[in-house]
């Protein structure tokens, strides 16, 4: 690799899998993945590997970045000078607060660890049957899953979000898998349900939405069933307490209205109850139009087509001259 | 039915082999669990009346030509003898020798109540395993939950492990009854017992004499009659040698027959768990028992036991030439200048007598096998300074407390390491530090893959491969104690079978001069791997065939005995 964000990118792939595979939770912080580079440098050209320098105590992506990135500059700057001998090989440790490489405190010696093969621990030889049962019992993997997704046609934010967590994913899966439009989808966990974890500090998992309800819940917004504001209301309902999209339309008269009729009656009765505004919109102050729009939605209490309900009060105010 | 043995000197021996009291190997050995032993007496085969008027008796000191094991079963269920007063008769003569001995850790205290026990059990009409009364002694760096367990060294002192190795475990649920914990050179690392930190052990033959080593209280033990049969471990020699020089029969099964798990670990490439018994039935019965995978020990086999039993068929059923069609080789190399002439002398003897049984017995030559003592003591060193890191006064065994944490590690081993444990951690530290590994650990290991192919191109060209089990008979306690090297040198017969992971037996085929009545010499017996049932079939015919069949030490070959 050549560089560190090539470096922590391939470290933060490596925690995915294991955390797709579910043999580790992958968290540098508690130790369950850790990360030791090697950085050399040589002038271009040259076929030989320069010295190698080892970095420990890297303790974040970001940090494997950082300090091969600093690394990196580290010996080039002495290859300019002239000074290239002075890279040894050795152990630097990375400092955070700092931001840079340091040398360890030298020790005595070498480190003799006087390893022999150890003889309580026999070759592990693995049948082809063996082999093969692990592959066919493999997960999808995440390079796997982004190339899906990528078919798909979502955007590559939208892949790299979904893929990213395996939970996440799966919840995804699991919308579609119901029906509902990959891209609607992608939006709704990407925005409101994302928002709302970081609020609550929840994972996925916690949240009280099933991936079964967001699916019903886009389809009933497709369908017309409810408009799209009230199922952002219908969504913060469903993530804090769950329930059933179907249930809270019904429990809280949620169905939106398209009846062209019942929207004209409010439209008419809340142009005859505004008579100065309806003066002031006629004499040319056309901004007026979006009062009248919430105060009919309000009326509506919120479920009047937005669409019908704009269409039919320009019929109203344009009809009366 | 008599046995024509034809001596070396053209004397005609007319030999009255004693019968073994069981024809039919017993069915059921290889399903221990479940039936006990279906022994038939073949009444048609008695000895010959004019040579014997003496009936069977109850007497303890059988001769090598009867395999106690089976024999004490065949009392025991025929009523002729209680498990406890065969008990009783052992313990008094271990009582009796063992100040003389001092083969004996620690003696268990509960031998009569087990024995009672089984007689209970026996009295009860109940089943009863096939080990059910017979007298076990294991050397004392084989766990025993209930008995010290010290592998010979300060470090262990009082120590009592909370679980049985798979071995004694297998012994007990079999029947046998652990007599106790017998005296070794401190972690296997010594041929005489003198690096015990306890005491040194007496050879039974002339007590001026080592045992051998390290598992010389197993030998020594058996040899006394002391117990029936004993468990010894041998990682370059330290079962047979001890067998050749107190004339019993020492059994060392294939790397991975019998389980590591609760041995205490010197090598463990090297290490396996042995058998000494008086006869070479005794001895493949006992390695039958506690043979078999373990999951404990990943080194050890998943391969099939064989009914090691099965082999002990009796003479009187042999033809003239039993072994016809078999090809031995004699290993050239241990014939040479440094062999003391009375080894070389026995073992041509027996090669003889295998010849009169039908075997061609020819010379071959192992070119590598010299270079098996240095690679062995490189390889066995090394290994040994990682095994023994385990012993820091933390986790068991004896602390010497200090103020901080590597001064503990350093005053705990001073105090509780013996010299030669000390040499041989130095040794295989210095073997494995950077600069050196690749000149001796990695020669070492390439040299024993030379050996290792060297003996199965012999063992494809022979059945069994012979040789001397030690160049010379038991020497003088003190003899070598302050010459390392000449102690070493001494295991050159041994080293190289451990370092191919071979089977070996080792049975007593003659004498060398010493003593008040000769000292014994062993004839070491190779195999190829896993092919312990060959070594023992062979080993038995020969045993059974030989004259001056009987290996009893002076010490103890003044008690009644039938002949």
């Amino acid at each position: 690799m050549r560089n560190g964000i090539e470096a922590a990118e391939y470290a933060a792939e490596i925690q995915r899998v294991v955390r797709y595979l579910g043999v580790s939770n992958g968290n540098m912080q508690e130790g369950s993945l850790r990360c030791d580079v090697n950085v050399s440098v040589r002038p271009i050209g040259q076929l030989q590997f320069g010295t190698k320098v080892e970095i420990k105590n890297l303790n974040a992506f970001s940090a494997v970045s950082r300090a091969i990135d600093y690394e990196i500059s580290r010996q080039v700057l002495l290859h300019s000078q002239g000074q290239d001998k002075e890279i040894v090989q050795e152990t630097r440790l990375w400092e955070e607060g700092a931001q840079k490489t340091v040398t360890m405190r030298k020790k005595e010696g070498l480190s003799d660890y006087r390893y022999f093969p150890e003889p309580d621990l026999p070759g592990v030889f693995l049948t082809q049957d063996y082999v093969d049962g692990i592959h066919n019992s493999l997960p999808e993997l995440p390079e796997m899953k982004r190339r899906r997704y990528e078919k798909m046609g979502l955007s590559m934010q939208d892949v790299l979000f979904l893929a990213n967590d395996m939970n996440v994913a799966e919840f995804f899966d699991t919308t579609i898998k119901k029906g509902a439009d990959a891209k609607l989808a992608a939006n709704w966990i990407m925005s409101d349900i994302a928002a709302y974890m970081k609020n609550e500090e929840l994972s996925i998992t916690e949240v009280k939405l099933s991936p079964q309800e967001l699916a019903e819940l886009i389809a009933s917004i497709k369908d017309g069933t409810i408009s799209g504001k009230i199922g952002k209301q219908i969504l913060f309902e469903l993530l804090a307490k769950g329930g059933t999209v179907k249930g809270l339309i019904e429990e809280k008269d949620l169905v939106q209205i398209v009846d062209p009729a019942e929207i004209e009656k409010m439209v008419e009765k809340v142009l005859s109850e505004n008579p100065k505004q309806l003066d002031q919109y006629r004499s040319g102050k056309t901004k007026l139009q979006g009062y009248f729009a919430g105060q009919i939605m309000k009326l509506s209490k919120g479920k009047a087509n937005p669409g019908l309900l704009n269409k039919i009060l320009l019929e109203k105010l344009n009809a009366k001259s | 039915m008599y046995i024509v043995v034809s001596h070396c000197n053209s004397h005609f021996w007319l030999q009255r082999v004693k019968m073994l009291s069981t024809l039919q190997p017993p069915r059921s050995l290889s399903h221990f669990r479940t039936k006990p032993l279906l022994l038939r007496r073949h009444t048609s085969l008695k000895p010959l009346s004019s040579l014997s008027s003496q009936p069977v008796t109850h007497s303890t000191l059988t001769d090598q030509s009867q395999s106690q094991i089976l024999s004490t079963r065949d009392s025991l269920l025929s009523r002729q003898i209680t498990a406890a007063e065969l008990a009783e008769s052992f313990l008094a003569r271990l009582r009796r020798t063992e100040p003389h001995l001092r083969s004996f850790l620690h003696v268990s205290d509960a031998v009569l109540t087990q024995a009672r026990d089984l007689d209970d059990k026996l009295r009860r009409n109940e089943e009863v395993g096939p080990l059910a009364g017979v007298l076990v002694a294991v050397k004392d760096n084989i766990c025993t939950a209930e008995m010290p367990s010290t592998a010979g060294s300060r470090v262990l002192e009082g120590y009592t492990p909370p679980y049985d190795a798979t071995a004694v475990r297998k012994i007990k649920e079999l029947g046998g009854i652990v007599v106790g914990k017998t005296n070794l050179d401190e972690f296997g690392m010594g041929s005489t017992t003198e690096g015990s930190a306890f005491q040194v052990t007496a050879n039974p033959w002339d007590t001026t004499r080592v045992p051998g080593g390290s598992s010389g209280g197993s030998a020594a033990a058996v040899s006394a009659r002391q117990s029936m049969v004993s468990l010894g471990s041998d990682t370059g020699g330290s079962v047979r040698q001890p067998a050749s020089f107190c004339g019993v029969v020492g059994l060392k099964p294939t790397y991975g027959r019998v389980s590591r798990f609760g041995l205490m670990a010197y090598a463990s490439s090297l290490d396996v768990i042995g058998c000494f018994g008086t006869s070479v039935a005794d001895a493949g019965i006992l390695l039958h028992a506690i043979s078999g995978h373990d999951r404990l020990d990943a080194t050890s086999s998943k391969r099939e036991v064989p009914d090691l039993a099965s082999q002990f068929v009796s003479i009187s059923l042999l033809q003239s030439k039993p072994l016809k069609g078999l090809k031995i080789g004699l290993i050239r190399e241990t014939l040479d200048d440094g062999v003391d002439i009375g080894v070389t002398s026995a073992i041509r003897t027996a090669a003889l007598h295998l010849e009169e049984l039908g075997c061609s017995v020819t010379e071959v030559s192992l070119p590598s096998f010299s270079l098996g003592l240095p690679a062995y003591y490189v390889i066995a060193s090394s290994e040994s300074s990682s095994n023994l890191s385990r012993y820091d006064g933390l986790r068991y065994g004896n602390q010497v407390a200090a103020d901080e944490l590597n001064s503990q590690y350093m005053d705990s081993r001073a105090k509780g390491f013996g010299s030669e444990v000390k040499r041989r951690i130095l040794t295989g530290t210095y073997a494995l530090s950077a600069g050196y590994y690749d000149a001796y650990y990695k020669r070492a290991q390439q040299v024993r893959t030379i050996i290792r192919k060297s003996f199965k191109a012999a063992l494809d060209e022979h059945d069994i491969l012979i040789s001397p089990a030690a160049p010379s008979a038991a020497y003088k306690i003190g003899e070598k104690k302050n010459d390392p090297l000449a102690m070493y040198a001494g295991d050159i017969m041994t080293v190289n079978v451990n370092l191919a992971g071979l089977p070996a037996l080792v049975l007593p085929c003659g004498y060398a001069e010493g003593g008040s009545a000769g000292l014994p010499v062993g004839l070491q017996m190779i195999g190829a791997a896993f092919d312990e049932e060959k070594l023992l079939g062979v080993g038995h015919i020969f045993e059974q065939t030989l004259q001056n069949c009987r290996f009893v030490p002076p010490l103890i070959a003044d008690e009644d005995k039938p002949c």
